[in-house]
């Protein structure tokens, strides 16, 4: 075997193993990225299945002030979870109602939304007598929503 | 076969064997968590389906209001995450108040087919509506 032939193979072999070494790289890395992301996807469904709320005004009775415009919902964690009070949103008749309308204070001593307890929900909003809709939505999607009636 | 062949042979099927494996992992993980979660669901379901229960009267004696419920489903009912709405407002839980379930008050538990008074202080005319909330969200209106 000649000096050529040697380095010829010497090449291909450094070659081919460049060119596996990389496959193997870019393999590995989408692996890590789809194993990642179904992670993050069990996650959120996960989360979404064990959510759940229930809006337990008295649709007949909602608590309402003509005056300052304070409408109180009343939210139970229905669910089997923790539910954070920083990403829920309210709709009053279909329409969102800014952040800054919106207080919640959660019924419990500990101030956690915890499975069973209700959290109190104080949405500033010019209502006229008739019937409306209420929607209460968590960052997750999952959401309640009553027909109510004003007096 | 060739020495470059059996290189890239041995670390390709090793690479495939590795990602394999994270993947049989991933999916694993993915439907055990899934799989917990659709129980929680069916559980939650379930509940909602099998609870009911009536308010029975309610009535306006001396310094309190008294309602009496009877747990006509199936499921054990938790007093402590059970809401108390008197026309519309809501006054607390049961165990915020003075209650009887059938008879006794050192007990959390409201069991099928037993019977519970709950004692509001209340000094005003009789409400017009009252509500109970089980944990699970299921009402029972009087009113």
């Amino acid at each position: 075997m000649g000096l050529d032939t040697s380095a010829t193979k010497a090449i291909f072999f450094i070659t081919a193993v460049i060119v596996a070494a990389t496959l193997a790289g870019v393999f590995t890395t989408i692996t890590f990225k789809f194993s990642s992301n179904l992670g993050v996807r069990a996650q959120i469904l996960s989360s979404t299945l064990e959510s759940n709320i229930k809006i337990i005004n008295d649709p007949a009775a909602v608590p309402y002030n003509n005056t300052t415009h304070l409408l109180i919902l009343y939210v139970k964690n229905t669910g089997k979870n923790l539910i954070s009070t920083g990403e829920v949103t309210v709709l009053i008749d279909g329409m969102v109602i800014p952040s800054s309308n919106v207080t919640i204070q959660v019924l419990t001593s500990t101030g956690e939304w915890y499975p069973g307890s209700v959290a109190q929900i104080n949405v500033t909003v010019v209502l006229s007598p008739g019937d409306h809709t209420a929607k209460v939505v968590l960052s997750n999607g999952v959401y309640d929503e009553i027909e109510f009636r004003i007096i | 076969m060739g020495f470059s062949e059996i290189a890239v042979t041995v670390i390709l099927f090793s690479t495939f064997l590795f990602v394999g494996g994270v993947i049989a992992a991933a999916w694993i993980s993915y439907h055990n968590l899934v799989d917990e979660a659709t129980i929680k669901n069916a559980q939650i379901l379930s509940d909602q389906v099998h609870t009911n229960f009536t308010i029975n009267s309610v009535v306006n004696v001396t310094g309190y209001l008294i309602i009496n419920a009877t747990n006509t489903g199936s499921v054990t009912i938790d007093l402590r995450y059970t809401s108390v709405l008197i026309d519309g407002k809501l006054y607390g839980n049961v165990t915020d108040f003075q209650y009887y379930v059938n008879g006794i008050n050192n007990t959390v538990y409201w069991f099928p087919r037993e019977h519970l008074s709950i004692y509001v202080p209340w000094t005003a005319p009789l409400p017009a509506r009252v509500t109970l909330v089980a944990q699970d969200g299921v009402e029972a209106y009087w009113g």
